[in-house]
């Protein structure tokens, strides 16, 4: 029988080390009700299962970093702030691909979801040029982010990746950080992603 | 402050972890230094590249997830009738009590009339009956024909798949595993088959092996598609090849043609996707489709 979380046990594993992040986001996935309700939404509103599973992942993508980044408010349960983000994504989607829809038919003023509609995705083209970059950097750079970017120490980090101590690490990061400030300076797509979102 | 100790700064103001005099320092700095701006404008693109990481990441954990996922199991017998069972009671028990209701008035009157029986509640028969059914998937809409054909006549099995990885008929015929048996389906045009076999090979232990299917998988979807004229699995999965972390250029460049094929057919329903995968295409001059994405979008004029 899987064990029910509740909303601050959910708060405090993805926001914290990496296997708990996982742990609280399979449940998401796999056995919190979450991925159903966004897909009956989006059927029931002209959308198709491809959209429903897109706009499901894209809203637990910026429903993980806004809680990662403290830009959830806490005014509401966690997956009425999760359902307000999908209403979004898909209010959003909606409008890009069939500009003529009315969006207050499906969201009256008054009933406007309360989730952050800020752009946390990026564009496809955005995402292939940042694949390339990634492929260049090293798998063994690319795991250091990782584990960096979610909060762990540089020991932490060093045994993961089977670096010497947390010293060795740090220089490692450090080696790996340049590298990559380098190839994101060389690529011209990129000098107006932050005006493109 | 040397290199290492501003990029300390730098990380820790773009993460939103520096002290507020500081940051008022440092913007103070930024706005006379466009150096300093470069260098946060990097450093905030090096904030996304390491989202971009987390983000694949889950994609690929979502993907498993899901594929995982028992399905809800039937409801226990006493779940699925109690509701319809009480319902039926309780008409049952309302016809009662209304009959035995109308028996009394039609004793002899008296003097004063009984309360007007209340209609029980009407039942209306174009309301929906189960609400939160899901809907079906919808049928996808007929592809343009002219768009179709500009699909079609654009698409070549790569050529490294074309000859497959079977080294000989015989080994096709030997070969167990469903990659074997799927490739051997595709060969034949039996493009159901090959679905129903490449979907089986699953992500380990051989990653390679696993690439391999899915590529194989999405242009069985493909050629499937040309026959339903339904291309959304194929986009499917083109797209998930498209977003592989660890693609090599080619395959990355495989995986933006094919995708933009797939979604070509229904060019209309997302015409703003189809042109930004061109202009991808276009921007890179080493693109090893670089000379079809011009025919085609020379052609998407036309049309």
């Amino acid at each position: 029988m899987q064990t029910r979380w509740n909303d601050a046990e959910l708060f405090e594993a993805i926001r914290g080390r990496e296997s708990d992040r996982n742990r609280a986001l399979q449940y998401l996935v796999q056995h919190a009700g979450w991925r159903g309700q966004v897909m009956r939404h989006v059927l029931a509103n002209s959308g198709t299962e491809e959209d429903g599973e897109e706009v499901f992942f894209d809203a637990l993508c910026t429903f993980d970093r806004n809680l990662r980044e403290d830009k959830f408010q806490e005014k509401s349960a966690l997956n009425t702030y999760f359902m307000g983000i999908a209403k979004n994504k898909w209010l959003k989607r909606l409008a890009r691909h069939r500009p003529t829809w009315d969006a207050e038919q499906l969201y009256p003023k008054d009933q406007m979801q309360t989730g952050s509609s800020e752009e946390t995705i990026i564009s496809a083209e955005h995402e292939a040029v940042f694949a390339r970059i990634m492929a260049e950097v090293g798998e063994r750079c690319k795991r250091i982010f990782e584990l960096f970017h979610l909060g762990h120490s540089m020991a932490e980090i060093a045994a993961e990746t089977g670096i010497s101590d947390a010293d060795q690490a740090k220089k490692e990061k450090s080696r790996c950080k340049k590298r990559l400030l380098n190839l994101l300076a060389e690529r011209p797509e990129l000098r107006n992603f932050f005006n493109e979102r | 402050m040397n290199e290492d100790e501003l990029y300390d700064k730098l990380e820790r103001y773009v993460r939103g972890k520096l002290p507020p005099d500081e940051v008022e320092a440092l913007e103070r700095d930024m706005a006379a230094d466009p150096d300093l701006q470069e260098q946060v404008r990097l450093h905030r693109l090096e904030l996304e590249s390491h989202e971009f990481l987390l983000r694949e990441k889950l994609r690929r954990n979502v993907r498993d997830w899901i594929a995982e996922t028992p399905p809800e199991p039937p409801a226990p017998f006493w779940k699925t009738w109690s509701l319809p069972f009480l319902l039926i009671a309780f008409a049952v028990i309302g016809f009662w009590y209304i009959g035995r209701e109308k028996a009394a008035n039609s004793e002899p009157p008296t003097e004063q009339p009984g309360p007007e029986l209340k209609k029980p509640p009407v039942s209306t028969p174009d309301r929906p009956i189960a609400q939160d059914e899901p809907a079906k998937t919808p049928p996808a809409a007929r592809p343009d024909p002219g768009y179709l054909a500009l699909a079609e006549t654009n698409y070549r099995t790569p050529t490294h798949l074309d000859g497959g990885d079977l080294k000989s008929e015989g080994q096709a015929d030997t070969a167990a595993t469903p990659l074997a048996a799927g490739i051997r389906a595709f060969q034949n045009g039996r493009y159901p088959a090959a679905i129903r076999e490449l979907s089986k090979v699953g992500e380990t232990p051989d990653p390679d092996e696993y690439a391999q299917a899915r590529e194989w998988l999405a242009h069985a979807w493909f050629r499937r598609g040309l026959e339903t004229k339904d291309f959304r699995q194929a986009v499917v999965h083109f797209q998930q090849m498209a977003l592989q972390k660890d693609n090599d250029p080619a395959q990355q460049d495989r995986a933006d043609w094919y995708l933009l094929l797939s979604l070509l057919p229904d060019y209309p329903q997302h015409p703003a996707r189809v042109d930004s995968l061109l202009q991808n295409i276009l921007a890179v001059k080493g693109h090893t489709y670089f000379s079809k994405a011009k025919r085609v979008q020379d052609a998407l004029i036309k049309i």
